[in-house]
């Protein structure tokens, strides 16, 4: 019984000019943005490697230990075509023994994750609505408005038409019409939607720089299954609404109203209410906090007592830099390994208590950012960019994800730091080149070689160029690794649950409402 | 096989349409009711298949009642409107197709499709033509092919011959009295007092939702129906 309404509805709409219009617009769109997408992620990719050569280069470089700075590159996900996730996130996360890795930095600033509401994207939240147009923006705009079209009419039009008597004067009740043209309608969008994933796949198959493995097609296909349980919810609701209307035109206006609220009102308009509901003056206090560890550390640094240290006229007193000199004594060289002795503990601990500073403004932040995604969840739209960007890694726990993997890495590395920093390799190699000591037979000799090579000689000879690196074997490497599908799924399953309600309690809804729905 | 008993239907805006209606077509029977607009006619059809909800008293179609038991009561009864609308854009076998599947029945070959299609009069080129083509007595013959191929006991007509030429009128009759002869129920509303006499076994005037008067075709054979109708319309 149902299945033949459903299959009616099929061949009706079908035949439908709207749909045909709808299949245009949505293959166009999907073709041009996923082209553009699918350009850019090679693009991305080629960066990405680029950038990975560029600092593994950088690292081998590395001449003292104290200077060290692994960057961890995020490689960018191919499923970034369907959500690019925030815009702004970082491709890279730096892992130094001066800086413990978080998820808002302040070199990056809290703007990094578009948390804190003083992010580089447009003030007007209407404007950030549009910033970001990926295939999921496409879905859950281009495609909820061809599913308002397809069904604003499904019942005014039948009573209109006058042909929805006849239709339930045979052995077919209210609820089964209703099943039908919500599965025919479903069945229709999906049409479109096929469409769209088949142009992503064909045009990722033909680019002659991308690859992918089971794992990607798998995404893929879990994307798909999340637009089709979106479609479902936006359909079931568009149905809801059109049983309260008993003209087809009224039902179009209202319907369009309700897809304006859903797709935009709701996402948007939550966000800028939130940006008022966030807890005033956290970043402020953050800030003040840093100001107060770093306070603490310089005055901890003014207690040395460096009478007992012997002469250094060279002393750093930057918390977040690695120290490297060559063209020194020495006794210098001893001197300063001893004052290290003393300071770098400290700046390790500074680091310590800076993240710390830094980790509860960002526990902060997430708990607004909690509270603005439940505001803003309602809206269907909402709540699938969540669960693409959850599957695509593109969201911000995933990065959060990384960096926490980074911190872990980062202990790894400090343990095979620590005991490098008493050591004169922690800060110089003037033991491994004693020419480049300021003594005085070399002070002659590079007098000597002033006046018949010129300053460009003995610049050469104090440069780190000619220092060779460090052997670096045996420090582990960064295997920093994105969310595997098991978490990615995990991470969508609370949105996808989600939108499975309320798809279920619109379908109830409707099928209450049907009963009652006028014929005449 | 139809049957009302205390029929009433008062609107959420207060209209009485119907007011207590009794009536029970048998098997091999066609019931005429005749009225003016706004008599109730329409109402009562619409009852019959749960369209709406009555307000009191019972619609029953072979013995079950249409409220409680909608689904199962419509399957015995096959409904034709006074403007049998169908998808356009199907063709007249498309459309004979969807609903005869609809109404249970299964695995119908196009030749027993375009059997019933003869049998209502429909010419052999409409066939396989788009319905948004057909005129309005094509359209009705159509509705009556879904009523017979529903092979219900019962058919409800709410004023099928509205509209329809003077030939199209008398092939649809012509179609009825064969169905009668089949054993078929049939309550059919309409305007038309001389088609009325001239098919009806027993005629029922209904006024501002009451059935004012009931007589077979026997009480009226030396009767005039149009003068006792318009006797029936003036008084009160």
């Amino acid at each position: 019984m149902i299945w033949h309404i459903t299959r009616k509805e099929l061949l009706v709409n079908l035949q439908s000019l709207r749909f045909l219009i709808g299949l245009v617009v949505s293959a166009l769109m999907m073709g041009i943005v996923g082209y553009v997408l699918v350009e850019d992620y090679a693009a991305r990719v080629q960066k990405y490697i680029a950038d990975v050569q560029e600092h593994r280069e950088a690292l081998a470089q590395t001449k003292v230990y104290s200077t060290i700075a692994v960057v961890v590159d995020i490689p960018p996900s191919p499923l970034s075509v369907f959500s690019r996730g925030s815009q702004d996130l970082p491709t890279a996360v730096q892992v130094s023994p001066y800086h413990v890795p978080s998820l808002i930095d302040e070199a990056g600033g809290s703007a990094s994750i578009g948390l804190s509401g003083t992010s580089s994207q447009p003030s007007n939240p209407l404007l950030r609505m549009f910033t970001s147009i990926d295939l999921g923006f496409v879905i859950s705009t281009i495609l909820s408005l061809f599913a308002v079209l397809l069904v604003f009419d499904s019942f005014s039009g039948e009573r209109e038409q006058g042909t929805l008597k006849l239709l339930l004067s045979s052995s077919a009740g209210r609820s089964h019409l209703l099943a039908g043209k919500y599965l025919g309608a479903l069945l229709t969008l999906a049409i479109p939607l096929t469409v769209g994933f088949l142009e992503v796949m064909i045009l990722w198959a033909l680019h002659p720089a991308l690859s992918f493995d089971a794992s990607v097609w798998a995404g893929v296909g879990l994307v798909y299954l999340a637009s089709l349980l979106f479609l479902s919810g936006f359909l079931a609701l568009a149905m809801f609404l059109s049983l309260y209307a008993k003209e087809s035109s009224s039902c179009l206006m209202y319907l369009l109203l309700a897809w304006v609220t859903v797709a935009v009102v709701i996402p948007a308009g939550g966000g800028f209410v939130a940006e008022y509901l966030r807890p005033l003056g956290l970043r402020e206090n953050m800030l003040s906090e840093s100001e107060r560890a770093s306070t603490e550390f310089m005055k901890a640094l003014g207690r040395i007592d460096y009478r007992q240290i012997g002469p250094w006229n060279n002393v750093s007193t930057n918390p977040f830099e690695g120290e490297s000199f060559l063209g020194i004594t020495q006794e210098e060289a001893y001197n300063r390994l001893a004052y290290n002795q003393k300071v770098v503990p400290m700046k390790f601990q500074f680091a310590e208590d800076r993240f710390r500073v830094v980790e509860s403004y960002a526990r902060a932040l997430r708990s607004w950012g909690r509270t603005r995604d439940n505001l803003i969840r309602p809206s269907l739209c909402v709540a699938y960019d969540n669960i693409v960007k959850a599957v695509a890694g593109t969201d911000v726990d995933s990065f959060d994800d990384v960096v926490r993997k980074a911190r872990l890495y980062r202990d790894m590395m400090m343990a095979y730091l620590r005991p490098r920093s008493g050591t004169p390799a922690w800060f110089t190699r003037v033991f491994d080149y004693p020419d480049v000591q300021p003594t005085e037979s070399n002070q002659k000799y590079w007098q000597s070689l002033i006046e018949k090579q010129g300053e460009q000689a003995v610049e050469k000879i104090l440069s780190w160029d000619r220092v060779s690196p460090l052997d670096l074997s045996a420090m582990p490497s960064p295997a920093v690794g994105m969310r595997g599908a098991a978490e990615r799924v995990e991470g969508a399953l609370p949105d996808a649950l989600f939108l499975f309600a309320l798809c279920l309690l619109f379908l109830v809804l409707s099928i209450l409402r049907v009963r009652h729905y006028p014929l005449n | 096989m139809i049957q009302a008993i205390d029929l009433t239907k008062r609107y959420e805006d207060g209209l009485l349409a119907l007011d207590h209606l009794n009536i029970n077509i048998l098997p091999g029977q066609i019931y005429c009711l005749l009225g003016a607009n706004g008599a109730g006619k329409t109402t009562t059809i619409n009852l019959f298949f749960n369209f709406i909800e009555p307000t009191s008293g019972t619609a029953l179609l072979n013995g079950k009642d249409c409220t409680k038991e909608p689904l199962l009561a419509k399957q015995f009864a096959a409904y034709v409107s006074e403007n049998v609308m169908l998808y356009g854009n199907f063709t007249a076998r498309q459309n004979l197709d969807f609903f005869t599947k609809l109404s249970g029945r299964k695995n119908l070959g196009k030749e027993e499709y375009y059997m019933v299609m003869r049998q209502v009069g429909l010419p052999e080129r409409a066939f396989e033509q788009r319905v948004k083509t057909f005129s309005k007595g094509m359209r009705q013959k159509l509705g009556i092919a879904i009523a017979i191929l529903k092979q219900s006991p019962a058919l409800l007509l709410d004023e099928p011959t509205s509209g329809l030429d003077p030939k199209a009128g008398a092939e649809f009759v012509e179609l009825l009295l064969r169905l009668r002869g089949e054993g078929k129920a049939i309550l059919m509303s309409t305007h038309d007092v001389f088609r009325a006499k001239e098919i009806a076994d027993v005629i029922g005037i209904m006024k501002e939702g009451v059935l004012i008067m009931e007589k077979t075709k026997e009480d009226l054979k030396y009767e005039d129906l149009e003068k006792l109708y318009l006797k029936y319309m003036e008084v009160s």
